[in-house]
């Protein structure tokens, strides 16, 4: 009974078919249409392409050449054209286009939906390398997949689920009469904005007021031509200890899931109008913007009150109420969005331009690159927990792994076979749907509480307690059975006699 | 003798053809690129996590606490936030009633320092403080229901650092008065944190008696391990002070704070130095460091690479030019806000029967 109440319970998993996963490549198939006016051109484009995709580990690029529509005469504008085609050859999620404009200024133009326009001399080489760099991103797929941990990425996978927190801080309430609707600034701007992009994390949002918080850093003053005759300097070096007395104080944790703060930063009059300078002494302000991002921190804007607003303080008149401009602040926390979730590619590349947003959602071809990335991402490392998970339970003899743990371990293994045969079917919804699952199945099953029900049982311990507590009442047991023998063999004796 | 030396001369005549037949086509490669070996140099961390554990209670143990706190002041001092600062602490020493100075703990008898400082963090306290709640933290398998701010939350890369101090033999950590953790449980921790990919690098101290028992049995990569004493070896403590009867600080600790005090968050010290804190003439144990499963070279590892954190910053004055609403719009709506709060009135209900005595 000893023996069986200290044994530890171990579902068998599938253990060799999970260490066989990186066998097997993770592979994406994605559909790339090219039209271009004559059909010659499309063709050697292609053929080109394809020499250039023939080789690829990761990609499996099908290059597909479109005819021109049966009312082409009629497009005046590439969105007509772009209308045209798609309206004859359907694209799905993931897939992208090339379309020939002549009279196109730069080389390559990236729209904002799943398109490209380019022009009548623009090469194959270059076509090969935006889909490389932009639209498939393979040098970041390189990076997740790597296994040298020198090089591989260090940021973590998306997780199901954050808390959004936009936060106004007001140090000087009574000095500085900051009016703003944040709530509904938060519900006009960032939470349609975070609908768009949920396909692969859940956003809560929240905003706060603080007042009165302690912000510790390193201010210059610094002479101007403005009314004021003075502005402050933050110097770039400082703004981490910026952010770490900034991050003290907004009790963003409450929840269980990992957050991402957005703040507001109103300073005080006594040290605005308040700029950030780089260590060659630049002032780093654009458009009026000074912002700072920390991913997967979050990012700081800092909105300066109005010069009327300081003028009044400075001339020790009463406090003036103003309003926080939404307008301002809000485009740029979305633009700080984008890159805190890592959906925009900021990678530059000469000829190459990209049209600017201006709908409340990333362009389309950015978004599904981030897709397309989390899939793998999804599918990579829930492959390298479940593979882990396999090698300790080769080393470690006292892990628990229960029925509820053996089920979720087996759940993820099938979801991840099942995710990498969607990305190679072109399926790219379905496959990301699978490997975030995957992805949440296999943390579940690593990071289960009951993994170390066996904690304070460890082998020497089963044999140091228990044998010395045992091995003396087996003495006499043993013994007895010795008797038991002698007295039965005498019985038998005294039966033949 | 002779033998060798034919080996020897052979190996380097081969070397030298290797070398020569380098040389001819891109100078010479016996020397690796200056930028390579800078690039393995480099740390690769993103962010930092301080694990400190103070293992034992009762107020004739009051070092031990001040050890700990020591470590959570000059983390703190150097930048990692309380969120990313796991701090474990037996015993309520600040409040002891037996502490002739409420809510502060010295690191001396002349109270040089005041490691308890305003704003201290305890993630887990008092009996909350055992082998299990610390296993499960470094294997991050926390019974359900546990709070963010007691989790350690590290990824591929973070740089963590494992205090640890308390009462130790060989082999073991004594835990409150009732139970140990074991060299072995300590190594299958970290382990287990490996093959997760939860940390970049770890660095591993530890103030006991016979200290070095405790890293004897790690074989993870990318750990350096610093103990207080080696095996056979007594940490000792540094001084009394009359006025609470009791040891206030243990001597390494006390050292490594002294040292620590020095360093500011952009200081160019480093690990390698620290390495070298409280020689046997001061400390009479002697320090024991584990460097074998490290990669780097500590002389060339910044200090605040484990004791501080500088979050990467990049400053972004891009905007979406999307506009959904006028100015005028969200301002109209705060009056109404304020039209609407302005009615609420308080009444007071009479609180006492005053009318009736008229």
């Amino acid at each position: 009974m000893w023996w069986k109440t200290t044994t530890v319970y171990r579902v068998t998993l599938p253990s060799n078919a999970i260490l066989g996963l990186s066998e097997q490549p993770i592979k994406t198939a994605v559909q790339v249409a090219i039209y271009t006016q004559s059909s010659s051109r499309a063709q050697l484009l292609i053929s080109e392409l394809q020499s250039a995709f023939n080789d690829s580990e990761i990609w499996n690029v099908e290059f597909k050449h479109l005819p021109p529509p049966s009312r082409a005469n009629e497009a005046h504008t590439p969105a007509a054209l772009e209308k045209l085609l798609l309206q004859e050859h359907p694209q799905s999620v993931g897939d992208f286009m090339f379309i020939e404009w002549p009279k196109l200024q730069e080389e390559v133009l990236l729209t904002t939906e799943r398109s490209a326009l380019i022009r009548s001399d623009t090469t194959a080489n270059k076509l090969a390398q935006v889909l490389h760099s932009k639209i498939l991103q393979t040098y970041r797929i390189n990076q997740i997949l790597s296994t040298d941990d020198r090089l591989g990425a260090k940021s973590e996978a998306p997780q199901p689920a954050y808390d959004v927190i936009v936060s106004v801080l007001n140090p000087k309430p009574r000095l500085t009469h900051a009016q703003w609707n944040i709530s509904m600034a938060v519900k006009t701007y960032v939470e349609p904005w975070l609908a768009q992009v949920s396909d692969i994390s859940n956003y809560t949002v929240r905003s706060q007021w603080k007042y009165r918080v302690a912000i510790e850093a390193n201010l210059k003053q610094v002479r101007d031509e403005s009314k004021l005759g003075r502005h402050y300097a933050l110097q770039e070096a400082d703004l981490p200890h910026l952010l770490t007395s900034i991050s003290q104080n907004l009790s963003a944790s409450t929840t269980d899931k990992p957050a991402i703060n957005l703040v507001v930063y109103i300073p005080p009059c006594k040290t605005a109008p308040l700029h950030i300078y780089n260590s060659k002494q630049q002032l780093l302000t654009r458009n009026g913007v000074d912002a700072f991002i920390s991913p997967p921190w979050g990012g700081v804007i800092i909105a300066n009150p109005p010069e009327s607003v300081c003028l009044a303080y400075a001339n020790d008149e009463q406090p003036l109420p103003y309003h926080v401009s939404t307008t301002d602040n809000m485009q740029v926390m979305l633009d700080q969005l984008h890159k805190l979730l890592d959906i925009s590619s900021e990678l530059q590349m000469e000829g190459v331009k990209t049209v600017d947003i201006e709908q409340l959602a990333p362009r389309r071809w950015e978004y599904e690159a981030y897709l397309r990335r989390s899939a793998i991402r999804h599918i990579a490392t829930a492959s390298r927990t479940l593979q882990s998970l396999i090698n300790l339970l080769d080393q470690i003899s006292y892990i628990v792994i229960n029925d509820d743990v053996a089920a979720a371990i087996t759940s993820s293994y099938a979801d991840i076979l099942a995710a990498k045969v969607a990305l190679l079917e072109h399926r790219l919804g379905d496959a990301s749907a699978l490997a975030k699952r995957a992805f949440v199945a296999s943390e579940r099953g690593f990071f289960d509480a009951s993994l170390l029900a066996q904690l304070y049982f460890p082998d020497e311990q089963k044999y140091a307690i228990y044998i010395p507590l045992f091995l003396p009442v087996l003495v006499p047991v043993l013994s007895s059975f010795n008797m038991l023998r002698k007295v039965l063999q005498n019985l038998r004796k005294e039966k033949q006699h | 003798m002779n033998e060798m030396f034919l080996k020897l001369v052979s190996i380097v005549c081969i070397f030298c053809i290797c070398v020569g037949g380098g040389s001819a086509g891109n100078g010479d490669t016996s020397i690796l690129p200056e930028g390579y070996v800078d690039a393995t140099q480099r740390s690769t961390h993103t962010n930092n996590w301080a694990v400190l554990v103070d293992a034992s209670r009762f107020w004739f143990n009051y070092r031990h606490v001040a050890n700990v706190l020591s470590i959570y002041r000059s983390v703190k001092r150097l930048g990692i936030p309380d969120s990313q600062i796991i701090l474990m602490i037996a015993d309520d020493m600040a409040c002891n009633a037996r502490n002739p100075r409420p809510g502060q703990v010295y690191n001396n008898a002349n109270q040089h320092i005041n490691v308890y400082g305003d704003d201290v963090e305890v993630d887990y306290r008092g009996y909350e403080v055992t082998v299990e709640n610390f296993v499960r933290l470094l294997t991050g398998r926390t019974q359900n229901g546990t709070a963010r701010s007691k989790k350690l939350l590290s990824d591929a890369g973070s740089n963590v650092l494992i205090y640890l101090t308390g009462h130790g033999g060989d082999g073991f950590l004594k835990f409150q008065d009732s139970e140990e953790i074991t060299s072995q449980e300590l190594a299958d921790g970290i382990q287990q944190m490996w093959e997760k990919k939860r940390y970049n690098e770890l660095f591993f101290m530890v103030d006991t008696c016979q200290a070095a028992s405790l890293y004897e049995k790690f074989s993870s990569p990318n750990v350096l391990a610093v103990a207080s004493s080696l095996v056979g070896q007594d940490s000792l403590s540094h001084h009394v002070d009359p006025s609470i009867g009791v040891y206030m600080i243990d001597r390494y600790t006390y050292y490594a704070l002294e040292f620590l005090e020095k360093v500011q968050p952009f200081s160019t010290r480093t690990i390698g130095e620290f390495l070298q804190v409280c020689p046997k003439r001061v400390c009479i144990s002697t320090v024991g460091v584990r460097k074998d499963l490290y990669r780097r070279d500590p002389h060339k590892v910044p200090i605040t690479d484990f004791f501080g954190a500088i979050r990467p910053t990049r400053v972004s004055t891009d905007r979406i030019n999307v506009t959904l609403a006028n100015e005028s719009d969200f301002i109209a709506d705060l009056e109404d806000i304020a039209v609407a709060k302005r009615k609420f009135t308080v009444i007071m209900e009479p609180q006492f029967p005053s009318e009736f005595f008229k």
